[in-house]
């Protein structure tokens, strides 16, 4: 396929396989009809010419998960969910912790972390349209953050005049998710609305471990969004959403987290190959512990981001899209857990630049460019990322990228000083380094009808990570740069489809890290980790069957622990052990509006002997059935 | 307000924090009949915080610092141990203070030991840890198992109650009942206790 092609091509192409997106019946996935992905260029591309992975909507509604987490651990070998500190949710992937790893909604980024990870009740799996996933070094796009991977959800789009969509789901320990959405798309304005409710018990784990029950909670997602064409050549948008949850983390206390989050765009076409869009947006997130004894809802963290943002893209024929953009980030960071005051401000300024070229049909260079400056280091970073991919015959693709990652010291980690369980403080250090990477990555992929092969090995060589070592002078941690890491590794994933509607994928990871660090505390990263589904899928008279058997595999791994947090000079090898967790789902779609699904997690009751931080936080085999209804 | 409104959308969900620490002290005398409760402030690991039950006060003193104990004092708390004043202690198989009277000639009393207790966490990276040589009763100690193999560490109260034996042949009946306060600070604990208890006709016997 010729990679490059003109904007208004494109713009179809995508919304076609947005309308194709919408059926999930077996017959869509055996002709191959691309999606346009733009996290790998910030533009639009098909999904083949580009290294990205994609979770589809059809993958999604085939996974049936309660979550987008279990969504995206049900999809991506190398991804490992951990319940650190209180419960906290970590995810790590090839190495990289959550502050490395890039999370978008719709090409946003999100305010508010806690332990380096965002709130990934946020992301609403009924809203969502696909999965982008970036692996690597991408920081050249999109700045700060962007060291492991960017993964990009992208949310559904109206695709008829009227569409109204309602499902509800329970399942084992009073799950529950119920979600309602209405589409509206008349003449030249649509509109979405979405509202969701999710709530899980408290479980009592059959265990002993590092947490011995899980905190129930609750969330609320409300999102409106609003489309107008006023002219051909002009789109404008706007959206709002708000999101809350509540966890029942003690008998007197309660966590809260609320987030408001708001945002403009527009999009403008100049002649047939240029496009212009400014963005503008808006995010807020905060905590809040409420005392159940007073009914005192207190306030004890608000992270809140301003982004506004021009983009600039001209296609030059026959072969060349030349990408221009800024950015300027307001960060403001409000913590009781800050000093000396409670509250400091940060302003990122960006500039970068992108150059994709196809010399020939079976050549394809990109080379981009990005220069980040932040005020509260004084710091600047420039990063290049360059891929160049070759096509050989037609069915063989060879890819190679050399990029820069880079992570700014955050707020936290300059300006907090943290009590750590009145056992001793942990203090920010405004004199941080940004954490620096050099990433190469080979990719081959094979293609012939409905089967892809890729593999790829992939080399990080990080610098002055980030991280918490002991200051003798203060007398607590205290957040300071490390020595280089190295992380290498391979990918290897296959997917199949067979006209009889039989389906497999296969993904593996391998993951090395060698760290060069003084720091006591070895790497937790699990070296082995696989998925598997096997689905098969049959129109009846009666509607639409389909069922899959999903497999998640990781192995043990071996990593240095402190005995005690009383004494931090004395570590202890413990050994992780392996795993494997088995899925399956069940949908039955009758005729055009209802569709039923069966899910049983776990299905071999796997039990972990002690739930460490990062054991599965299973209880063992669950059930859970749902019904969603679209008109 | 955080700042101005392009900074704070969500500030009306929130109520202003009151005092973050409960006032430490007897907050509601027992007279022997009807339980009493303290609330006690043990954060520091350098200070032991003395309960002096006739007078019905709190007073502390901080080890590393060589401060004077004050001269009058039943029991002392320090992080989540415990001692007498010459006196001796016993865990009831029961978590009711209603109830503590029975178990009085049935239990046998543990007196204090000497122990040692940390003190200083500054070099806590390098495995030093500041200990002091102290009396510690080992028994009321053990109201509060602490895990300090993860982070943050694991708090399982025993919930049982205590009795005391004081020096002057008092009893008292302890139940350690929180160990945090309301905002959530751990080591502010509340304490509901009997005193005195009415001892039996015959005497109990001498302490060890």
């Amino acid at each position: 396929m010729t990679i490059a092609k003109p904007f208004l091509t494109l713009c179809f192409f995508f919304h076609a396989a947005a309308i194709a997106q919408q059926l999930p019946s077996p017959d869509t996935t055996i002709h191959h009809l691309q999606t346009l992905v733009v996290t790998a260029t910030r533009t639009p591309k098909p999904s083949d010419d580009v290294p990205v992975t994609i979770i589809s909507h059809s993958d999604i509604q085939t996974a049936n998960t309660y979550n987008v987490q279990e969504l995206l651990l049900n999809e991506l070998p190398g991804l490992e969910l951990t319940l650190s500190m209180n419960q906290q949710e970590s995810f790590r992937l090839h190495g990289f912790g959550g502050a490395s790893l890039l999370f978008l909604v719709d090409g946003e980024r999100l305010a508010g972390e806690t332990l380096d990870n965002i709130d990934y009740h946020r992301l609403s799996v009924n809203t969502l349209g696909h999965v982008e996933i970036l692996n690597g070094a991408a920081s050249a796009l999109y700045g700060s953050n962007a060291v492991g991977a960017v993964v990009n959800l992208v949310s559904d789009t109206p695709t008829t005049p009227f569409s109204l969509s309602a499902g509800t789901r329970c399942g084992s320990y009073g799950e529950q998710r119920h979600h309602a959405s209405i589409a509206l798309a008349r003449n030249r304005l649509s509109s979405t609305t979405h509202l969701q409710y999710t709530s899980r018990h408290q479980v009592d784990l059959p265990s002993p471990g590092d947490y011995q029950t899980l905190f129930g909670q609750h969330s609320l997602n409300a999102s409106q969004r609003l489309s107008y064409h006023p002219l051909q050549w002009l789109d404008v948008s706007a959206r709002a959403a708000y999101f809350f949850r509540e966890r029942e983390s003690d008998e007197t206390l309660h966590d809260r987290y609320r987030d408001f989050s708001a945002g403009l765009s527009a999009n403008a076409r100049i002649g047939t190959n240029t496009t212009l869009s400014a963005t503008y947006a808006f995010d807020q997130y905060d905590k809040s512990r409420l005392t159940l004894g007073d009914n005192l809802d207190v306030r004890t963290y608000s992270n809140v981001q301003h982004t506004a943002r021009l983009l600039f893209s001209t296609f030059s024929p026959p072969h060349s899209t030349f990408t221009a953009g800024a950015e300027l980030l307001r960060d403001f960071l409000m913590s009781y857990q800050l000093a000396p005051d409670s509250r400091h401000r940060q302003y990122t300024a960006s500039a970068f630049v992108q150059w994709d070229w196809q010399p020939t049909e079976r050549v394809n260079l990109v080379g981009a460019l990005r220069y980040d400056h932040f005020t509260a280091s004084a710091t600047g970073r420039i990063t290049p990322r360059l891929t160049a991919s070759l096509q050989i015959g037609d069915n063989v693709t060879l890819r190679a990228t050399l990029s820069d990652g880079f992570r700014a010291p955050t707020l936290k980690e300059m300006f907090m000083n943290f009590d750590m369980a009145g056992l001793f403080t942990v203090y920010g250090n405004d004199t941080l380094h940004p954490e620096h990477s050099h990433n190469a990555t080979l990719a081959a992929e094979y293609r012939h009808g409905n089967t892809r092969l890729t593999s790829s090995l992939f080399y990080h060589r990080v610098y002055d990570r980030i991280s918490t070592f002991w200051d003798h002078t203060l007398g607590g941690m205290r957040y300071a740069n490390e020595q280089p890491v190295d992380i290498a590794g391979t990918d290897l994933a296959l997917s199949t489809r067979w006209t009889c509607g039989l389906g497999l994928r296969i993904g593996y990871t391998f993951t090395h890290e060698t760290s060069h660090t003084s720091a006591p505390l070895s790497p937790s990263t699990r070296p082995h980790s696989a998925t598997l589904r096997v689905d098969y899928s049959r129109k009846w008279k009666g509607g639409t069957t389909a069922l899959a058997i999903h497999l998640r595999a990781l192995s043990a791994v071996k990593c240095d622990e402190y005995v005690s947090y009383l004494d931090l000079s004395t570590t202890t090898t413990r050994t992780h052990p392996s795993y494997a967790l088995l899925r399956l789902t069940a949908l039955h779609k009758f005729n055009r509006f209802a569709t039923l699904s069966l899910s049983v997690d776990n299905l071999l009751d796997y039990v972990p002997d002690y739930y460490y931080n990062n054991a599965p936080a299973t209880p063992g085999r669950t059930f859970s059935i749902g019904l969603d209804i679209d008109m | 307000m955080l700042c101005g409104g392009c900074e704070d959308v969500l500030s009306d969900f929130y109520d202003e924090p009151r005092q973050v620490v409960a006032e430490a002290g007897f907050l509601s005398p027992s007279d022997g009949e009807h339980e009493g409760i303290i609330v006690v402030d043990v954060r520091s690991y350098s200070r032991w915080v003395y309960l002096d039950f006739h007078s019905l006060t709190i007073d502390s003193a901080d080890m590393l610092l060589a401060e004077e104990t004050p001269s009058h004092w039943d029991i002392a708390l320090h992080r989540y141990d415990a001692c007498t004043h010459h006196g001796a202690a016993a865990e009831l198989p029961a978590s009711d203070l209603a109830t503590a009277e029975n178990f009085l000639s049935l239990v046998s009393f543990t007196p204090d030991v000497d122990s040692l207790v940390v003190t200083d966490m500054s070099q806590m990276v390098d495995g030093i840890l500041g200990y002091t040589s102290t009396p510690v009763n080992p028994v009321i100690s053990c109201w509060m198992d602490v895990d300090l193999s993860i982070m943050p560490p694991h708090y399982t109260p025993s919930e049982r109650v205590y009795l005391v034996r004081l020096s002057d042949e008092s009893v008292v009946a302890l139940r350690f009942d929180k160990y945090k306060s309301a905002e959530g600070v751990k080591g502010i604990l509340t304490l509901h206790y009997r005193y005195p208890l009415s001892t039996p006709s015959a005497p109990l016997p001498p302490l060890p």
